[in-house]
């Protein structure tokens, strides 16, 4: 087999990259959202990828427990987004800078 | 032979919906390709022989967190949504990283060939006794002994999590009382 650790790291790397361009040029809050699960979901590719080549375990737990997280943060994060909806009308990152000045 | 067009495949098909999501501009194409990511990040867990990760990615991420993104996205009102402005220093940032994962990509590339380890067989080492398993059964012997402690901890967070989810969704008032809902009309 001609694919090696690279090659996933390598996507891993491009999916993480992506979304942190993302979390950059956005202003939805729900994209910027979905760009932080983006970044978690290529976190958990390279951990898999250096838990089969090493022959460890260790990395797949860890992708088992960034998983769970994710999914406690999406559902924290859309009641918060929820919230800030009901009391601004808006979803853009722009409209929610009551803490500057 | 097969491995190498699926991971390619895969891996094209995972980068592909992952700009699509972050070039878009509706909220609810941008879910979907969500989810397009991760049913093909699932697909390379498949190809890294870790079925039970594969299976726990798409019940969890395609089945519970991209629901809870449709849901939200069809519960507020996306309608008026304004173009994109980039602001000065977010373009800044986004240059420099950009420059720096570039930094990245070169040197692994350039070193690639270089003591990379080539994918052992599974069950090659009878001595590593946590060698890499495709069995729910050496996750959960891992995560009853080793893990016991992270285990716990999270079903502490999983259970705060659903407290604060509970509490950010009622309806508060100027004194902190819970509202009573609005009369059917």
């Amino acid at each position: 087999m001609s694919i090696g650790l690279n090659h996933f790291l390598i996507v891993a790397a491009l999916l993480f990259s992506i979304g942190f361009f993302g979390m950059l040029l956005r202003r939805n809050v729900l994209v910027l959202l979905m760009c932080v699960e983006l970044m978690l979901n290529a976190s958990t590719v390279a951990l898999v990828a250096f838990s089969r080549y090493t022959d460890q375990m260790d990395g797949a737990m860890f992708v088992f427990f960034i998983i769970t997280v994710a999914a406690a943060e999406v559902a924290v994060g859309l009641a918060i987004i929820v919230s800030l909806y009901r009391r601004k009308q808006s979803l853009m990152a722009e409209d929610y800078a009551t803490l500057k000045n | 032979m097969v491995n190498d067009i699926l991971f390619y495949l895969l891996s094209a098909v995972a980068v592909g919906a992952a700009l699509a999501l972050v070039c878009v501009r509706n909220p609810l194409t941008s879910a979907m390709c969500l989810l397009l990511t991760i049913v093909s990040a699932a697909g390379l867990f498949g190809l890294l022989d870790a079925w039970f990760l594969a299976i726990v990615q798409i019940l969890v991420y395609a089945g519970a967190v991209v629901v809870l993104f449709l849901f939200v996205t069809m519960m507020v009102d996306t309608d008026d949504m304004p173009r994109i402005k980039v602001s000065w220093a977010g373009g800044v940032a986004a240059v420099i990283s950009f420059l720096l994962v570039g930094t990245i990509f070169v040197s692994v590339i350039i070193h690639a060939g270089q003591s990379v380890p080539a994918l052992p067989e599974l069950g090659s080492n009878p001595e590593n006794t946590l060698a890499f398993g495709q069995t729910v059964k050496s996750y959960g012997q891992l995560l009853f002994t080793k893990y016991m402690l992270a285990f716990q901890l999270t079903g502490v967070l999983l259970l705060m999590a659903m407290l604060g989810v509970i509490v950010l969704s009622k309806r508060m008032n100027a004194e902190g009382r819970v509202e009573p809902s609005a009369p059917k009309k």
